[in-house]
């Protein structure tokens, strides 16, 4: 029963900081040939498709056809509902445009009072130590990794952006992202450090509900190879969130969450 | 001594197998006039697939070094054109409405292949369309009924 008021606790904590669904949103995900520039929206928003609040240019990072990072992604513009750039794309093949993920945010909760009022900080335990009171109960912290990607592709789809690092939570696009055909099977892989992850939920939303209502959206878990399958029936952008809870959150806090946000386009045919 | 002859026979078969399979396909097809306000001619691409693999046979497009648009032949691209397996002597620039016909020779080691027509037209629509074919069976005529972008279209086996 403890356990279970915990857990809820610690559900309800993380959902409420991740109520935003970071949208990365090229305006093209295939492109014909390079030379060419792509305009990027990076919003953090509370409806997908739909520009809320923007993120900071600091944490935005391209890597090009080859792998590896791409130093000058344009200039970037911080307005009032979202960020924005020009990507160019000198080389063909396929690029992968990130926001955030490098560093986890920690969040730490505890209740006090007659009353078990929830109360939060940002930090780990080491950090916030001095701002718990004493009488304090059901102190936990919790360790959130969160990113969010996108991928355009130059003429021929490249693997270089696609193939795991297996550093950290990672989902990898089996089917490659210039090939999201409406009507056929979008596969993708969950590593966490490398290993498979069974048990991550996947929740795929699609930006014509914006217009014809249908707002439910497509749900999958992945399997004990880490994997999980999607059939997309209407061509059209979406945006997908991964969603796991960690079993070994490290020495710094009591559980870990990973979360993906992941928008692409699926092409008619 | 008999799994000899039966070995013989094997090759033989094969062998007539692989006589018959130098196909030719001619493709008569025609590009509608409609009635649109701005009129640009279309793209078009026909190619032939078995499996995984695709055979390029003819896109006619927009000439010149910076043709943004050829993406927009959504399945040729995906199968044929981002992967340059198209020669410059398979292309052409577009034209505009009127009955063609082109004869190919398609992939020497195919018996049974899918042949795709696709067009595409700035500010109109896209058709793509199929047809199944088998060498094998005697069928030498295959039709496919109109959609938007293309009128009817007769593939006969040579």
């Amino acid at each position: 029963m403890f356990k279970a008021t915990l857990c809820a606790l610690g559900l309800l904590a993380a959902s409420s900081t991740m109520a935003h669904e970071l949208m990365i949103m090229p305006a093209k995900s295939i492109i014909t040939e390079a030379p060419a520039s792509v305009a990027v929206d990076i919003s953090a928003s509370h409806g997908v498709f739909r520009f809320d609040k923007p993120v900071g240019a600091d944490n935005i990072n391209v890597y090009g056809a080859n792998g590896k990072r791409i130093r000058n992604i344009g200039t970037v513009v911080k307005s009032a509902s979202r960020t924005s750039f020009d990507l160019p794309i000198d080389e063909n093949g396929t690029y992968k445009i990130v926001y955030g993920g490098s560093e986890p945010m920690y969040m730490t909760t505890y209740t006090i009072g007659k009353r078990d009022t929830q109360k939060r900080l940002r930090g780990s335990l080491a950090q916030v130590q001095d701002l718990i009171p004493e009488d304090a109960k059901n102190i936990e912290t919790i360790k959130m990794s969160r990113y969010g990607m996108s991928f355009v592709t130059a003429k021929m789809p490249t693997e270089e952006v696609i193939n795991p690092t297996n550093e950290g939570f990672e989902i990898i696009p089996v089917t490659h992202p210039a090939d999201y055909i409406n009507g056929e099977e979008l596969e993708f892989q969950a590593l966490l450090d490398g290993e498979a992850v069974e048990g991550v939920e996947i929740t795929v939303k699609a930006e014509a509900a914006l217009y014809n209502g249908e707002l439910e959206p497509i749900k999958a878990t992945t399997d004990e190879d880490g994997m999980a399958s999607i059939e997309i029936e209407n061509a059209g952008r979406y945006a997908a969130t991964f969603g796991y809870q960690g079993e070994n959150p490290g020495a710094d806090a009591d559980k870990a969450f990973y979360t993906v946000f992941y928008t692409f386009e699926v092409v008619y045919e | 001594m008999r799994s000899l002859i039966n070995k013989t026979l094997l090759g033989a078969a094969l062998g007539m197998a692989s006589l018959a399979q130098a196909a030719t396909v001619e493709v008569a097809f025609e590009i509608p006039r409609p009635d649109a306000e701005r009129y640009a001619k279309p793209y078009v691409a026909i190619w032939a697939e078995q499996g995984r693999d695709s055979e390029h046979l003819l896109v006619w497009h927009l000439q010149g070094e910076k043709d943004k648009w050829l993406s927009d032949l959504r399945r040729w691209w995906r199968k044929v054109g981002r992967y340059d397996h198209h020669i410059d002597g398979l292309t052409g620039a577009t034209k505009g409405p009127g009955h063609y016909s082109e004869t190919f020779n398609v992939n020497d080691d195919w018996d049974k292949f899918t042949l795709y027509v696709e067009a595409a037209r700035e500010n109109g629509g896209r058709s793509l369309v199929k047809a199944k074919i088998d060498l094998n069976d005697g069928q030498s005529q295959y039709r496919i009924p109109a959609e938007d972008e293309l009128g009817d279209i007769l593939i006969t086996v040579k």
